[in-house]
């Protein structure tokens, strides 16, 4: 019984709906909208502009086709259909290897053994000639891998963990989660145990508008051990305490504050303001509106930051919809705020960093290797297994090979006639 | 007209001569048409060398540069495998006339070029971008060998080999996002579409195993995976975003 479900679920059939119905709903999920990867402004546009079609979607599952649950399940019959499909094809080659399954060549005749140079090129003489197990063992590796991709991945969405964040230059990160903004399993981060403080932004634009340099040099001090200097950019990630930190190609400028506290301790503050790559090094002016929620009732603020000359902050703070400070700054300048004080220092450039722990890439890539080195075994080496039997009443020549070997069975082909004209 | 865009016309009006020709059914017409066509591909090759020596970079930014190098491993692909296997040249009715319209097709875009962003700047580049044209090299004249009559054998191995380089193609990309972007897949419409492709090629391949499969019945199905590759390369960014287009062909 056992057996009987296990030849079924490795079924060729059963692979072939599976692929075929995988690579359909890949490619709808590929091209229509898929409503977690949209921002919050796309999503209103979408369902908006789309009010039907977008319910339409939803209630076919087709608007988060790859976070579905039926997706994986049709992911997990696919990595079963294979695993499966692995064991009865390794034991089939093997089979084909030790020549226990029917030959597809046989030829048997009477009297002398016919001369066997044509059929063996390469000069086999023995009674039994085998070459290219490797190539024999391509597509079982193939698959092996392929399933242990499917793992890997499952994996990754289980464990995997991936946020963005924005840094100051002159600001330092210690591991604060809530100024992550989580993309991928936020349940499972692992504890960020360093100090990361950016020291300097290089970013470099070509022609006004084409972004070509972008680095950030930063101290590190891992576990409180010593400090030591790096530098991130595109394609050189910084490995740290379980993570990789990678530029995410966001930047701007920032306002850095001292917040003036009653006891008179200072505390540093950064307010981002995105700018595109393409305003960089030139006069800026940016606007952003933000809610303080620092003492017992939220402050909303709405400031402009700009440089021409100078750089200059337009600060427009209410309280419970009271006007508490509406004062233009220059660097230096100090505005009340009632509990505390903000010290404006002036602009600083600010880039944004994705931080990811991702501990399955190193069996996703192993097991891509494996993969497409299983296949090249396949394209690159042909197995070919000659067996010759010869008893008083005659002889017999049977021959195993893979499917589509065409040089071969050319080959045999001209040996069976060069026998039958003998 | 500049110079370079006067060659690359010519290269159209030179490929497409050469399929005229493989209309005969003279052999020695074909090893003509042939030749002409590889006297051709050197001048496509010059005026990529050419761009490559003006900009100071990998011509493959562009559309312009990407589609001109795409046509140059379709009629290089067939080229060389013709002169292996000449049972196939006839394909070149087929093949000579796409790289033509890539090539031609290229001139509509435009020709300026675009520096590097801080992400193209690595040997992924090269290796990924590579892949894919020879990808489209082979899938091209995988589809073109369909077409003629009794070449199974000859088809399931191209079709192998598109397979093959393909997946190394979306394997290389997926390394190179896992160190630019710290994830080695995001499910982006270029990353969905692109396995989609690989899946297409898995099940026509799986389908050919069958022993149901009649070569002539269901062309149409075999050519189905290549319509996919050529809209997951030059289609699918004309309706869909992509991470992949803040960085190329804008």
């Amino acid at each position: 019984m056992v057996s009987y479900l296990w030849r079924r679920l490795a079924s060729h059939n059963l692979a072939l709906v599976l692929i075929g119905v995988l690579t359909l709903i890949i490619a709808a999920g590929g091209t229509l909208p898929q409503t977690n990867r949209l921002s919050p402004e796309q999503l209103t546009a979408w369902l908006s502009e789309w009010p039907l079609l977008s319910l339409v979607l939803d209630a076919a599952g087709l608007s988060n086709v790859f976070g579905s649950w039926w997706f994986l399940l049709l992911v997990l019959l696919l990595l079963l259909n294979m695993t499966a499909g692995i064991s009865l094809l390794t034991s089939y080659r093997l089979a084909q290897y030790s020549g226990t399954k029917r030959p597809q060549y046989l030829l048997q005749g009477d009297g002398h053994l016919p001369d066997l140079t044509t059929l063996m090129a390469e000069g086999g003489s023995s009674r039994v000639y085998r070459r290219g197990l490797l190539g024999l063992m391509g597509i079982p590796l193939f698959h092996l891998g392929l399933a242990l991709i499917v793992v890997a991945a499952l994996w990754s969405a289980w464990e995997g963990y991936g946020a963005h964040f924005e840094l100051s230059e002159g600001e330092t990160y210690a591991g604060q989660t809530e100024r992550l903004k989580a993309d991928k399993g936020a349940s499972h981060a692992v504890k960020f145990d360093a100090l990361l403080r950016l020291d300097t932004v290089h970013v470099e634009i070509k022609d006004e508008k084409y972004l070509i340099d972008l680095k950030a040099k930063f101290s590190v001090q891992e576990k409180g051990g010593d400090v030591r200097y790096e530098v991130v950019e595109t394609n050189h990630p910084l490995a740290i305490s379980g993570y990789r930190l990678y530029p995410n190609n966001t930047m701007g400028y920032s306002a850095a504050f001292d917040r003036i506290l009653p006891s008179g301790e200072r505390r540093g503050l950064f307010i981002h303001f995105q700018a595109p790559p393409s305003s960089w090094g030139k006069p800026y002016r940016l606007e952003r509106n933000l809610l303080f929620e620092w003492g017992a009732f939220p402050l909303f603020s709405r400031m402009t930051l700009s440089r021409d000359k100078t750089e200059r902050l337009a600060l427009r703070v209410t309280k419970a919809g009271k006007e508490i400070a509406n004062r233009n700054l220059e660097p230096g300048d100090v505005v009340d705020l009632g509990e505390y004080k903000l010290q404006f220092r002036g602009a600083v450039p600010w880039l944004g960093f994705y931080l990811a722990s991702e501990r399955p890439m190193w069996m996703f890539f192993c097991a891509i290797i494996v993969t497409l080195l299983g296949y090249l075994l396949h394209l690159l080496i042909r197995f070919r297994r000659v067996e010759v039997v010869t008893s008083e009443t005659g002889w017999e020549v049977m021959a195993w090979t893979m499917r589509g070997d065409g040089p071969f069975e050319c080959r045999w082909q001209q040996w069976t006639d060069q026998v039958k004209e003998r | 007209m500049s110079g370079a865009v006067a060659a690359q016309w010519l290269v159209v009006g030179g490929y497409l001569f050469a399929a005229v020709l493989l209309l005969f059914r003279s052999r020695h017409v074909a090893v003509m048409a042939a030749s002409l066509a590889s006297v051709v591909w050197c001048l496509h090759l010059l005026i990529i060398y050419r761009r490559w020596q003006e900009i100071g970079q990998l011509p493959i930014v562009t559309r312009y540069e990407d589609m001109t190098v795409d046509a140059l491993a379709v009629a290089g692909v067939y080229l060389i495998i013709q002169w292996i296997k000449p049972d196939i040249r006839l394909a070149g009715r087929y093949v000579l006339p796409m790289a033509a319209f890539a090539v031609g097709a290229a001139l509509w875009y435009n020709l300026g070029s675009v520096p590097f962003s801080p992400a193209l700047r690595t040997n992924w580049l090269l290796i990924h971008s590579q892949l894919n044209s020879l990808a489209i090299g082979f899938s091209t004249l995988a589809a073109a060998v369909i077409l003629l009559p009794d070449k199974a054998e000859a088809t399931n191995k191209l079709m192998a080999w598109t397979f093959f380089l393909w997946a190394a193609m979306v394997a290389t990309g997926s390394y190179w996002a896992s160190i630019a972007w710290g994830r080695f897949w995001g499910w982006d419409p270029i990353e969905s579409w692109s396995l989609a492709t690989v899946m297409a090629y898995a099940f026509v391949m799986h389908l050919r195993l069958r022993p149901s499969w009649r070569q002539g019945s269901r062309t149409l199905v075999a050519l189905l995976p290549y319509l996919m590759l050529l809209f997951t390369t030059y289609g699918l960014l004309m309706i869909r975003g992509s991470i992949h287009s803040q960085y190329l062909f804008n």
